[in-house]
């Protein structure tokens, strides 16, 4: 899969570069169809040809295909670098070493983060050398990753998947325990993993976007993914989000001026339900993740017409929101990205709904307050109120942004916490069987 | 095989050699050595992949 995936990514680019106008347009498509057709053979084949048999009332023998590591990742890196180059953005890599080490780079192929063509084919060119510095930041950023991941991710799993497996068997007030530390089970796995990734490309000299910014500090949903998985945020605002509504405004250009406005707002809408929908699909194939993205589509939808509604009649109060009205809003999108992760964490539809009527309905059962969740909150809480102390210029929720501590190895007191820190790592981590949730994807 | 599979961490140890003693001997010729590294990198994200899907194969064929 990767050879042809490097083939086409290495070839098709030139070919379009050099075609104009309807040729260009035909070769993009044509490049695209051929990944996207690789993605849903691997990826999508079973669970497409399962839905369409048990609608004809037939059974489908599910075929052992192998899921190629990273492959969702692996594949949206290399549609981005062929619409870049497609759209004028950057010019054609000739060099098929690069194409195929900015597809494959080790420390992001199994999670990400998505990476554009633009962000690390010019660093390939450049001579990146393995440095004192880079490496004493990249094993500190990686020191983190394992912390997230050992000792906070895997611990949370452990009760999650317990609640998960059997949701009746405990009371309402542990279920939503194990909800809430779901959403925080996978932030510290993923942006762990993100870490890893970012740290160990430090090492050898390349540098991988941040992944996460804070994301539980959040106002709202528009604002939660600008902070969660950035890589795929973005990709999907350029590549996906911003291309439906061009070609949705080009079709109402002679349509009067007031009636285009509301169409306007109308396509926004639909084109933000659409890429919701395929950020659903995209995460993997099942009913429960297109659920999933499409929650989030209608929540963005709400917000968006929300936030238009309040902007054009209640400029001032939004201007000047008070902090407790803003704690509000932080606690009320935390609250709700809990809930719909509920279908995101279930194996069917049936399960998520089973969760959730465990959920809103009163039941006895085990009554379990997980200590590990409560550390995991913890330390949730404490470093985004470091990060939010960090700047003292920037005093503000809107400003607070996520940073890394990093110390200075060269004196005592910085290798001497780096040591206990790698030191607490491995005395109260995790280590049974265990896999990062989105390597699956 | 990523970073919670603790085999890769050896295997990384020994690209971080290989890649710190191309860099040192290869100090004044920086194309060659730039592209040296490249195929040192590519050559062991393909391996990590391989061990990565080939461990996949054994759990899905009960191995």
């Amino acid at each position: 899969m990767h050879d042809r995936g490097v083939i086409i990514t290495s070839f098709f680019p030139l070919a379009i570069e050099k075609a104009e106008g309807k040729k260009r347009s035909i070769l993009t498509a044509a490049a695209v169809t051929v990944l996207v057709l690789i993605l849903g053979v691997f990826k999508y084949f079973n669970f497409f040809m399962s839905t369409v048999m048990s609608t004809v009332g037939k059974t489908w023998t599910t075929l052992d295909i192998i899921l190629p590591v990273g492959i969702s990742f692996y594949i949206f890196s290399a549609i981005g670098y062929l619409l870049d180059v497609s759209w004028g953005m950057m010019p054609a890599e000739k060099n098929i070493l690069d194409i195929a080490l900015f597809l494959s780079f080790f420390p992001k192929q199994v999670c990400g983060p998505i990476i554009k063509g633009r962000e690390f084919l010019p660093q390939l060119k450049e001579n990146r050398r393995i440095t004192l510095k880079n490496i004493e930041a990249g094993i500190q950023i990686f020191v983190f990753g394992l912390f997230k991941k050992l000792v906070l991710a895997d611990h949370l799993g452990v009760f999650v998947n317990d609640v998960y497996h059997a949701p009746s068997a405990f009371g309402t007030l542990t279920v939503w325990w194990a909800v809430f530390s779901t959403m925080l089970q996978l932030y510290f796995d993923f942006s762990g993993y993100s870490d890893m990734a970012i740290g160990m490309a430090k090492i050898f000299g390349y540098d991988i976007p941040r992944n996460f910014n804070l994301p539980f500090t959040a106002r709202n949903i528009s604002e939660f993914w600008d902070r969660w998985h950035i890589s795929l945020s973005s990709w999907l605002n350029i590549y996906l989000f911003n291309p439906i509504t061009v070609s949705m405004n080009r079709k109402i250009t002679d349509i009067p001026k007031e009636k285009r406005k509301k169409l306007k707002n109308l396509q926004m809408y639909a084109a933000l339900l659409i890429t919701f929908l395929i950020s659903g699909i995209w995460h993997g194939a099942g009913f429960t993740f297109i659920v999933w993205g499409l929650c989030h589509g209608v929540w963005s939808v709400l917000h968006s017409m929300y936030s238009n509604y309040m902007k054009q009649h209640y400029k001032s109060f939004v201007k000047n929101k008070s902090k407790f009205l803003t704690v509000l809003d932080i606690l009320l999108t935390f609250f709700t990205v809990n809930v719909i992760q509920v279908f995101f964490n279930s194996d069917s539809l049936g399960k998520a709904f089973n969760m959730l009527k465990c959920m809103f309905t009163l039941h006895d059962g085990i009554n379990q307050p997980y200590t590990w969740s409560f550390f995991a909150y913890a330390v949730l809480i404490v470093s985004t109120l470091i990060a939010h102390f960090h700047n003292k210029e920037k005093r503000s929720i809107e400003n607070t942004e996520g940073f890394y501590p990093l110390m200075d190895l060269n004196t005592v007191k910085g290798l001497s916490c780096f040591f206990f820190f790698c030191g607490l790592t491995i005395c109260l981590g995790y280590f049974g069987e265990t896999q990062f949730i989105y390597g699956k994807f | 095989m990523s970073f919670i599979d603790f085999n890769f961490y050896p295997l990384t140890a020994v690209l971080f050699v290989i890649i710190v003693l191309i860099q040192f001997l290869l100090k004044k010729k920086e194309r060659l050595s730039n592209t040296v590294s490249k195929i040192i990198l590519l050559c062991f994200s393909y391996l990590v992949m391989g061990l990565y899907d080939w461990r996949f194969c054994l759990c899905m064929t009960g191995g």
